[in-house]
């Protein structure tokens, strides 16, 4: 009787669950962020992001999240990184430079998706920090937040255009996931860029920071802004224009909330 | 999943107990909210997670737009029937157990080794690969299904396997001691997606487990705790249960696992097991990803990339020399000429009705062909010739005059009033069949939620 029965089930077509990459903007302004110390040290800000980051990935096997820095004077990719020495510590699955410098237990508490991303953002954080002088901060002021649009912007292209064709899918994020689910799971990806911004505007970098939002716009990217500290109106056009979420955090100190319930959820329920 | 076969949903239904006992493992607390949570409900838990006081009912419902009414109650009929939220008195709090997990899961922290862990690679390491992974995988489960469908097959699936499969019912026997036979089941169970067929094989395993002495806990733990390991990285077997460990050589057999020896003090997930947790939707099937993973230097692999080109004259070609798919596909196509790398036959009313007699769906059948469409047919937007599809669904509806609905009636409702608020819920709901107002009862294909809100709504009442 209920052989032929296809209407059994009980679906509520799930068309929102594509995976969806997350592109994380942190503003890393030292300025900025010693004015913000006493309410939201950069340490535990940076906690909350990667717990933040590892809740996001937590949704889905397949969810990826990139992180970028826009620093002083150039905008870095935290994660995935491109420096040589953290691609070997991190890509290769069973070296043993690995197991040498980490305890297995201590590997066991943690799921494997989240430990790449959390020691791969510290160390290309470390290293960022480590390289910026006294020296190179003298005289200036700025954040590459164009910048690091721009490259959040193209990264993401670049993801969807590996989607298209799995052939070259391989060679885009080398040290992504080794469970190879990639070339079936990224032909249609959701993708949004939160930028967590510190600092206030540059008039110089009016005209790249529209061609950026006018790019993400035409992609329909939402660009979120999660501004903890500062005067932007660039970030507030950028979110407006692409439908994106601005907040301006009321208690800095409570980061990890805002971004738990405001900034995780990819569709608008 | 469809049919009379039982797929992940089926541990929704787990007593109380068993779920409070399941987020012990933070492991598992991630799986289960990665895998079983709809999104929205996903967004409450992370909301709800980091908050230590318990939240208005009204202040989290504020979140949701009213349009999506429906994802909402879903969402909270789904965290109740799992036990993740705890409500009081229209406050709104995670389970303790749950939180604590959940979180620890999250940061990483604790001492609990749910992730399994991880074993020095041995001095023979360059044996197992990934790729050797894949194949072994790929073979075991194979030998199963080819197992099925009666072809010859160099490896025979253990009597574990068989037996699994007769008890399941997807194959049955006629007499003792003769060769079982696959049953409509298992056909179906044939045309569902790789890891549907997994869970399908699982759950069952679950359930003769329990009839052995094992504690069902512990399989689901392990089972679990499967999905979240890294592909090509060995695992000790010191840290498992006894229970985990004597399923690790039933595991062996369906190819989620990998052992060099039966006494191998490590074991290695294949591909299958690490696909475990992840969405249905995200892979399009395990053989699909393992045969995209292996490339073309197999000929194993041509059985799970696509193969089918269907023409809009019903005409379907499938190049393929398996028999396995040979098998599948001769259940609703009728296949004239077979060449040694391709078999052509067309789809007609008559091979669609007979499929449909044996109990597969239209929509089972199409799932199929778009999922092992050719390459070439993937370049067009649309996979399918929508002429197809249409007429294989309009075949199948000519033989479903009468629709039979699996529900349950309500009835004997004390007001009008009364009647009309659940009927308008359980519209609201997409579960209302059918109602008659003069005679106050309703038709309804899921009570769950229904009963769940009759109940709160009663509590409520009795309060005020």
């Amino acid at each position: 009787m209920d052989g032929f029965d296809a209407s059994a089930h009980y679906t509520q077509a799930p068309e929102d669950d594509k995976p969806s990459l997350l592109v994380l903007i942190l503003d890393t302004n030292p300025f900025a962020w010693s004015k913000l110390h006493p309410t939201l040290p950069l340490p535990r800000a940076v906690a909350s992001i990667l717990l933040f980051l590892n809740a996001h990935l937590a949704f889905s096997h397949a969810n990826r999240v990139a992180v970028i820095a826009a620093h002083t004077k150039e905008a870095v990719f935290l994660y995935p990184s491109t420096h040589p020495s953290t691609n070997s510590e991190t890509s290769v699955t069973d070296d043993s430079t690995q197991s040498s410098n980490n305890d297995p237990l201590r590997d066991a508490n943690k799921y494997r998706q989240f430990r790449i991303v959390e020691d791969e953002v510290q160390a290309s954080f470390r290293r960022l920090m480590a390289s910026t002088t006294p020296d190179m901060l003298a005289g200036t002021n700025e954040t590459m937040m164009a910048g690091a649009l721009s490259l959040a912007l193209a990264y993401i292209n670049r993801l969807s255009l590996a989607s298209e064709d799995p052939a070259s899918g391989g060679a885009t994020g080398g040290n992504r996931t080794a469970n190879g689910t990639r070339d079936a799971d990224v032909t249609s990806m959701n993708a949004r860029i939160l930028v967590l911004s510190v600092s206030g505007d540059l008039s110089t970098q009016y005209v790249s920071m529209m061609n950026s939002i006018f790019a993400a716009q035409r992609k329909k990217i939402p660009i979120d802004i999660c501004k903890i500290a500062g005067e932007t109106v660039f970030l507030q056009q950028a979110s407006d224009a692409t439908r994106g979420i601005y907040m301006q955090l009321q208690h800095p100190g409570s980061l990890l909330q805002y971004l738990m319930v405001c900034f995780l959820s990819f569709e608008m329920f | 999943m469809s049919g009379n076969i039982r797929g992940f949903g089926y541990l929704e239904n787990l007593p109380p107990i068993t779920f409070r006992r399941l987020y012990q493992q933070p492991a598992t607390a991630l799986a289960i909210f990665r895998r079983m949570l709809p999104s929205l409900a996903k967004v409450i838990v992370t909301t709800l997670l980091y908050n230590d006081v318990p939240v208005q009912l009204g202040d989290l419902e504020a979140l949701v737009r009213p349009e999506s009414y429906r994802e909402r109650e879903d969402a909270f009929s789904k965290l109740r029937r799992l036990h993740i939220i705890n409500e009081t008195d229209h406050t709104i709090s995670l389970d303790p157990v749950f939180r604590t997990n959940f979180r620890l899961a999250l940061t990483g922290g604790g001492d609990h080794h749910s992730f399994g862990v991880p074993c020095p690679p041995s001095d023979k390491k360059s044996k197992i690969t990934i790729p050797f992974l894949d194949e072994y995988a790929q073979r075991k489960f194979e030998a199963i299904l080819h197992y099925m469908v009666g072809t010859h097959n160099d490896t025979k699936p253990g009597s574990g396997v068989i037996s699994l499969l007769v008890s399941s019912g997807l194959m049955e026997r006629q007499g003792t001691g003769t060769q079982a036979i696959i049953t409509k089941n298992g056909f179906s169970f044939l045309l569902q997606e790789g890891n549907a067929q997994i869970w399908a094989l699982l759950i069952q395993y679950l359930d003769t487990a329990e009839e052995l002495g094992m504690e069902k806990t512990d399989v689901l733990h392990f089972l679990l705790m499967l999905g979240s390991l890294e592909l090509g990285q060995a695992y000790s077997v010191n840290t498992l249960t006894v229970t985990q460990r004597a399923m690790l050589a039933d595991l062996r057999d369906y190819g989620i696992v990998y052992q060099r020896k039966a006494a191998s003090d490590r074991f290695y997930p294949t591909r299958l097991a690490t696909t475990l947790t992840s969405e249905a939707g995200g892979l399009r099937s395990a053989s699909a990803t393992i045969a995209a993973a292996m490339g073309d230097k197999d000929a194993f692999s041509d059985a799970g990339k696509g193969f089918v080109i269907v023409e809009t004259n019903y005409r379907i070609y499938a190049y393929t020399n398996s028999p396995l798919q040979i098998a599948v596909l001769n259940l609703f196509v009728r296949l004239t000429t077979r060449f040694p790398n391709l078999v052509s036959g067309r789809i007609s009313r008559q091979s669609i009705q007979e499929a449909i007699k044996m109990g597969i769906t239209a929509d089972q059948i199409i799932d199929y062909l778009s999922v092992h469409a050719h390459p070439q047919m993937r370049k067009n937007l649309v996979v399918l010739p929508p002429t197809v599809v249409d007429q294989i669904r309009l075949w199948q509806i000519e033989g479903e005059r009468m629709k039979a609905t699996g529900g349950f009636l309500f009835k004997d409702f004390t007001t009008t009033q009364d009647f009309e608020d659940v009927a308008k819920y359980a519209e609201e709901l997409g579960v209302l069949r059918w109602k008659s107002t003069t005679k106050r009862c309703m038709f309804v294909t899921r009570h769950e939620q229904i009963a769940d809100w009759l109940k709160r709504r009663a509590a409520g009442a009795g309060k005020k």
